[in-house]
C-alpha cells in the first residue's frame, strides 16, 4: 500500500471481561495509514470501532478492557509499549480526538477560549497568557467563531458551534493525526454539511490524517480516502473510497450499502440484512458473518477466511473471492 | 378494579420470586437479612430468651461488669442489661418500623402528587413540607407528642410525622425526573390514567432512593425515640428501650462504658442489616442488575 | 403506495406557543394538513422545527393554543377526558428513543399490554392479555422467548418493535411516529422500516412519520411536509418533492444528505449560520436570514402556504421563479 505509514496496527486483538463472560471487541485488526490520509472506519453500533480508536489513543478502561495481542506504530514508536509520560505527549500533540457529542465533551462551566488555552498551554510554551489567548482566537476564527465569542461558555453556543469548538480544542497543537468519533451524528443534516465542509478544508490546510468513525456511508463518500468495513471486531473490507463504492466485495458491505433508502430510485422495500449481529459475548464459529450472509457456504460455517487482496489497495475478508485473487493469510481456525 | 389487582397479584408472584432469587446471591444482602431476622426473633420472643426480668431491680448488685451471671453487666439499679436489650428490641424495632412506615406512606404518596402533577399542588405540599422541616425534629416530635399525649402509640406518629418531609422530598425529586421519560409520555398516549401511571410507572422507579432513606430512617427513629424517652415523653420506665438506656449509661461512660456498648451495639446492628439489606433489595429490584 | 381519498386527519391552523423567560417560542405557526385513510405522511425538518410538538398536540400530549385536529371529522382538541381515552385507542404513538421510551423495570408482556389494560375486552383477563401480547410479538417479529426480558436485555431494533407493539395492541387507525428509526444502525432501520410498510398494508394503517431524514421519510411516505421554524414551507407527493423541490430550503437541505456515492454531481448548497432562534420570530420569511435567494420582500412579508400546481404547496414568494434571481453567496468563506 502506501510508502509512508504515519499509522499502523498490526494483529490488534481487544478483549473486555463482563459478568457475561469475555468480549472480543477487536479481533486480529490490521491496518495502514499514510500521511495526509483520511480513513473512513465503518460500521454498526458494537462493531469495535470506537474501542480500536481509543486503543490507539490509550484511552481504553482497564480493566475491565485489555489489549491481548498487538501492535499499534505510529510515527516509529508502539504506542502500546511507551511510557505513560510519553503518550501523554502523544495525547493531544501529535493525535487528538474529536467526540460524538460536542454536549458532553465540553465542560460547560469553563468559557471556550480557557478550554483552548488549557490545551495549548498543555503542550506548547508561552511567555504570556495573552499570548495564549491570542492564539486561542486565531484557533477560533479558524473554524468560523467570532473572536467576541471567545469568552462565552459553551451553553452559549449550538451543537454545530460546540463542535467547532471542539475542532478547534483537536486541532490546538497542530497534530499529525485525529481521530474523530462520530463527529456529525448528533448535528443536523445542514449543520452536519457545515461541519464536513470545515474538516475537510482543516484536514487539507494543516495535512492531517484523520481517521473517521462513523455509521454513515454517506458522509464516508464526502470527505474520505479509504474505507474500512468493520463487523463484530473484524475489518471485512477495505479498499481505497473509490473501489469501495464502485465495487463493494464483501457481501456485509454489500447488505450495508442496500439496506441505505437511496434518493433517486424508488424502490418498494429496502433491502434488508437479515438478523441481527451477534451478541458481544457469543462466539461464532467459521466467519462472523456467515448466520447472516445471503452467500454462505458450507465451509464458512467451519472455517475463518483470511485475507484476500482484490487489488493491492482492495482486500476483503471472505471465501468467495479466494479463488480470484490470492491468500496471502491463512485462517486462524 | 378488583379482578386488575388480582391479576397484578398473580403476576407479582413471579416477580416476587425473580427479585428474591436474586437477594439470596447477594451474600452481605443474605447477612443483613439473617441479623434483621435474629433481631425480629428475639424480640418477639424476649420472655423466652431474657435470662432475667427486664424490670427487677437487685441494688446488692449494681453497676456491675460483664460476667458470668449477667452477660452484659448491670445498671444502677442492678437490672440485667442483656434482658434489658433484648425486651428492648421489641420497643424499639416497632418504633422504627412503624414511625418509618408511617413516613414512607404518607410522605410518598405526597412526593409522588408533588411531583407528577407540579404547578399549584406542587407548591402548597411541599411548602407545608418545609414549614415541617424547618422546625426541629425532636421539637416537632415533643410538641405532637404533648398534644396527644405520652405513650408508645403517639410517640410512633410523632416520630413517623416528623420524618415525612425527608421522604416527600426523596420521592418528589425521583419522580419529577422520571415524569419527563418518555416512557411516561408512552403510557399517557396509551390511555392509561394518572393514577395507574403513578402506581405502575413512577413507585417502582422511585424505590431505590426510598430504600436507601428507609434504612437510615429506622436508625434515626430507633434514636429520636430515645431523646424523647429521655425527656419522660416517650417509653416510661421501666419499660427498656435501646435509645434510653444508651442516654442512661452516658452518665456512667467513664467508669461502665460497657453500659453504652450493648444498646449501641443493637442499634447499629439493625441499621447495618437494614443498609445491607436495602443495598440488595435495591439491586434485586433493578432488572439491569440480573443475569 | 396506498391512500384513499377520505381525510383521516385534518388540522387546520394549528397554532402552540411555548412561553419562555424571554417571550413566546413559535414552535408551531398555523400548520395545516391531512391525512387520508391509510395514508402516511412524512413531516420533516431539522430539531427545533417543531415537527415532534406537532405530533404530540395531534394525540394531545401537549395542548394547542388553537387551531382544530379534526378527527373523523370530529375536533380532538376538545374531547373531555372520556372521549380523549376512547381517542387513545384509535390513535397511537411510537417514540424516537427506544431506550428511553420503555419503562426498564418492565418487563416485555407488561409493556406491550399496558395500552390494553383498561380496555374492558381485556381487562382483567390474563390469559386473553397474555394470547394478545404473544400475538403482537409474531406479527412484529419478536421471538416469544424475550416474553419475560427486560428492555435493557434488547438491542435497539428489538425495542423499537416492542414499541410498534405497543402501538398496534389497541388495533388504532392512526398512529404518529416519532422519528422511529432515527436512533437505529442503517441495517436494522431498513428492517423496521419495512416492518411498518408491510403492517400498513395488512392493516390499512394511517401514519404521521416524522424524521429529520428525507431519505428515509421518502421510502415510507405518500406525500412529504417540510417544516421550518414552526411553518410548513412545503407540502407536496413524494416524488415531485425530490425531483423538483420548491422550497429554498428543501433544496438546501436535499443537498446536505450525505448520499453514499462517489459518481454523484450534484450542486452543494450549505446553508450558513444556524437555525434561529424560535423565540418571538421576526416578520417575514423566517428562512429568509438563511436563504441564498432573498430578497427585500422576503424580510418584510410573511409567505403563506399556497398551491402552486395539483397537490403542491409551497410557501415562498418567489417559489417557481428561482431561477430568475440572483444567488447571493450566503455559503461561508473557506478560512484562509
Amino acid at each position: 500500500m502506501s510508502e509512508e505509514k504515519l499509522l499502523e496496527i498490526k494483529d490488534l486483538c481487544v478483549t473486555y471481561k463482563t459478568d457475561d463472560g469475555v468480549v472480543y471487541a477487536v479481533n486480529h485488526l490490521n491496518l495502514e495509514l499514510g500521511p495526509r490520509e483520511t480513513l473512513g472506519f465503518v460500521g454498526e453500533t458494537g462493531a469495535g470501532k470506537t474501542t480500536t480508536a481509543k486503543a490507539i489513543m490509550r484511552l481504553l478502561p482497564i480493566p475491565p478492557g485489555k489489549v491481548t495481542q498487538g501492535e499499534i506504530i505510529f510515527d516509529g514508536k508502539d504506542l502500546l509499549k511507551i511510557s505513560g509520560k510519553e503518550m501523554r505527549k502523544v495525547q493531544g500533540e501529535e493525535i487528538s480526538m474529536i467526540f460524538q457529542d460536542p454536549m458532553t465533551s465540553l465542560n460547560p462551566v469553563v468559557r471556550v477560549a480557557d478550554q483552548i488555552m488549557e490545551m495549548l498551554r498543555l503542550h506548547k510554551h508561552y511567555n504570556s497568557k495573552k499570548e495564549a489567548y491570542e492564539e486561542a482566537c486565531q484557533l477560533l476564527n479558524m473554524v468560523g467563531i467570532k473572536r467576541e465569542r471567545a469568552n462565552d461558555y459553551p451553553y452559549q453556543f449550538s451543537g454545530g458551534m460546540k463542535q467547532r469548538v471542539v475542532i478547534a480544542i483537536a486541532l490546538a497543537c497542530n497534530p499529525k493525526l485525529v481521530i474523530a468519533d462520530e463527529p456529525t451524528t448528533a448535528l443536523d443534516v445542514t449543520i452536519q454539511a457545515q461541519v464536513l465542509r470545515l474538516m475537510k478544508n482543516l484536514k487539507d490546510k494543516f495535512g492531517t490524517s484523520m481517521i473517521l468513525i462513523t455509521h454513515d456511508l454517506g458522509v464516508v463518500a464526502q470527505i474520505c480516502d479509504k474505507v474500512a468495513i468493520m463487523y463484530a471486531g473484524s475489518i471485512v473490507e477495505y479498499a481505497t473510497k473509490e473501489k469501495l463504492y464502485t465495487n463493494p466485495s464483501h457481501p456485509y458491505t454489500k447488505g450495508l450499502f442496500n439496506s441505505i433508502p437511496k434518493l433517486d430510485v424508488n424502490e418498494e422495500w429496502l433491502e434488508e440484512i437479515h438478523g441481527l449481529p451477534p451478541e458481544p459475548t457469543e462466539q461464532i464459529p467459521g466467519c462472523i458473518f456467515n448466520p447472516r450472509c445471503p452467500n454462505c457456504m458450507e465451509r464458512c460455517k467451519r472455517e475463518k477466511p483470511g485475507i484476500t487482496y482484490l487489488d493491492d489497495q482492495h482486500y476483503v475478508s471472505c471465501f468467495l473471492f479466494e479463488q480470484d485473487g490470492q491468500a496471502e493469510k491463512g485462517g486462524e481456525a | 378494579m378488583a379482578q386488575q389487582t388480582t391479576a397484578n397479584v398473580k403476576k407479582s408472584k413471579t416477580q416476587l420470586g425473580m427479585v428474591m432469587r436474586a437477594l439470596f446471591k447477594n451474600k452481605m444482602a443474605v447477612v443483613g437479612m439473617v441479623i434483621l431476622l435474629v433481631l425480629f426473633f428475639v424480640g418477639v420472643f424476649a420472655p423466652l430468651i431474657a435470662p432475667y426480668d427486664y424490670a427487677v431491680q437487685d441494688l446488692q448488685n449494681t453497676f456491675q461488669h460483664p460476667n458470668a451471671q449477667h452477660w452484659f453487666g448491670t445498671d444502677k439499679f442492678g437490672r440485667d442489661i442483656f434482658s434489658r436489650v433484648i425486651y428492648g428490641a421489641r420497643v424499639s424495632l416497632l418504633v422504627g418500623f412503624i414511625a418509618v412506615g408511617i413516613a414512607v406512606v404518607i410522605g410518598g404518596a405526597l412526593g409522588a402528587i408533588s411531583g407528577y402533577y407540579e404547578g399549584k399542588i406542587d407548591n402548597v405540599i411541599m411548602r407545608i413540607m418545609d414549614i415541617i422541616m424547618a422546625i426541629p425534629n425532636v421539637l416537632l416530635a415533643i410538641a405532637i407528642v404533648a398534644t396527644l399525649g405520652t405513650g408508645l402509640v403517639n410517640m410512633m406518629i410523632a416520630l413517623g410525622i416528623s420524618a415525612i418531609p425527608r421522604f416527600a422530598r426523596v420521592v418528589r425529586a425521583t419522580t419529577l425526573t422520571i415524569r419527563r421519560e418518555e416512557y411516561i409520555e408512552a403510557a399517557v398516549a396509551s390511555g392509561v390514567s394518572d393514577f395507574q401511571i403513578i402506581v405502575m410507572h413512577i413507585l417502582p422507579n422511585c424505590l431505590p432512593p426510598l430504600i436507601v432513606q428507609i434504612s437510615l430512617g429506622v436508625a434515626d427513629a430507633i434514636l429520636m425515640a430515645a431523646g424523647l424517652s429521655f425527656i419522660g415523653l416517650g417509653i416510661q420506665p421501666p419499660d427498656p428501650e435501646w435509645g434510653s438506656m444508651l442516654s442512661e449509661g452516658r452518665q456512667y461512660i467513664r467508669g461502665w462504658a460497657y453500659m453504652t456498648y450493648f444498646p449501641g451495639l443493637a442499634i447499629v446492628l439493625t441499621a447495618l442489616s437494614l443498609n445491607l439489606l436495602g443495598d440488595g433489595l435495591r439491586d434485586a429490584l433493578d432488572p439491569k442488575m440480573k443475569n | 403506495m396506498t391512500g384513499s381519498n377520505e381525510k383521516l386527519v385534518e388540522v387546520n391552523h394549528l397554532v402552540k406557543y411555548f412561553n419562555v423567560g424571554k417571550g413566546k417560542l413559535h414552535a408551531v405557526d398555523d400548520l395545516s394538513f391531512y391525512i387520508n385513510k391509510g395514508e402516511t405522511l412524512g413531516l420533516v425538518g431539522e430539531s427545533g422545527c417543531g415537527k415532534s410538538t406537532t405530533g404530540r398536540t395531534l394525540i394531545r400530549l401537549i395542548d394547542a393554543d388553537s387551531g382544530e385536529v379534526l378527527f373523523h371529522g370530529e375536533n380532538v382538541l376538545n374531547y373531555d377526558k372520556h372521549q380523549l381515552k376512547d381517542f387513545r385507542r384509535k390513535v397511537q404513538m411510537v417514540f424516537q428513543d427506544p431506550y428511553s421510551s420503555l419503562d426498564p423495570r418492565k418487563n416485555l408482556a407488561e409493556l406491550i399490554s399496558e395500552p390494553l389494560i383498561n380496555s374492558p375486552e381485556y381487562k382483567g383477563n390474563k390469559q386473553k392479555m397474555d394470547a394478545r401480547v404473544r400475538e403482537l410479538m409474531d406479527i412484529v417479529g419478536l421471538s416469544q422467548r424475550l416474553i419475560n426480558s427486560y428492555p435493557h436485555e434488547l438491542d435497539g431494533g428489538r425495542r423499537q418493535r416492542v414499541g410498534v407493539a405497543r402501538a398496534l395492541s389497541v388495533n388504532p387507525e392512526f398512529i404518529i411516529l416519532d422519528e422511529p428509526v432515527s436512533a437505529l444502525d442503517v441495517c436494522i432501520q431498513a428492517q423496521i422500516i419495512n416492518l411498518l410498510k408491510r403492517l400498513q398494508q395488512d392493516m390499512g394503517l394511517s401514519y404521521l412519520f416524522i424524521s429529520h431524514d428525507l431519505s428515509v421519510v421518502k421510502h415510507i411516505s405518500d406525500r412529504i411536509a417540510v417544516m421550518y421554524l414552526g411553518k410548513m414551507v412545503e407540502l407536496s407527493d413524494y416524488e415531485s418533492i425530490f425531483v423538483d423541490p420548491l422550497h429554498p430550503y428543501t433544496q438546501a437541505l436535499l443537498s446536505a444528505i450525505p448520499i453514499p456515492r462517489i459518481d454523484l454531481d450534484r450542486e452543494e448548497i450549505i446553508l450558513h449560520g444556524d437555525v434561529p432562534s424560535p423565540v418571538d420570530p421576526p416578520a417575514g420569511c423566517r428562512f429568509a436570514g438563511r436563504c441564498r435567494y432573498a430578497q427585500e420582500k422576503c424580510f418584510h412579508e410573511t409567505p403563506t402556504l399556497e398551491e402552486f400546481s395539483t397537490g403542491r404547496y409551497v410557501a415562498c414568494h418567489y417559489a417557481g421563479k428561482l431561477d430568475t434571481l440572483s444567488v447571493q453567496d450566503t455559503s461561508e468563506k473557506v478560512f484562509a
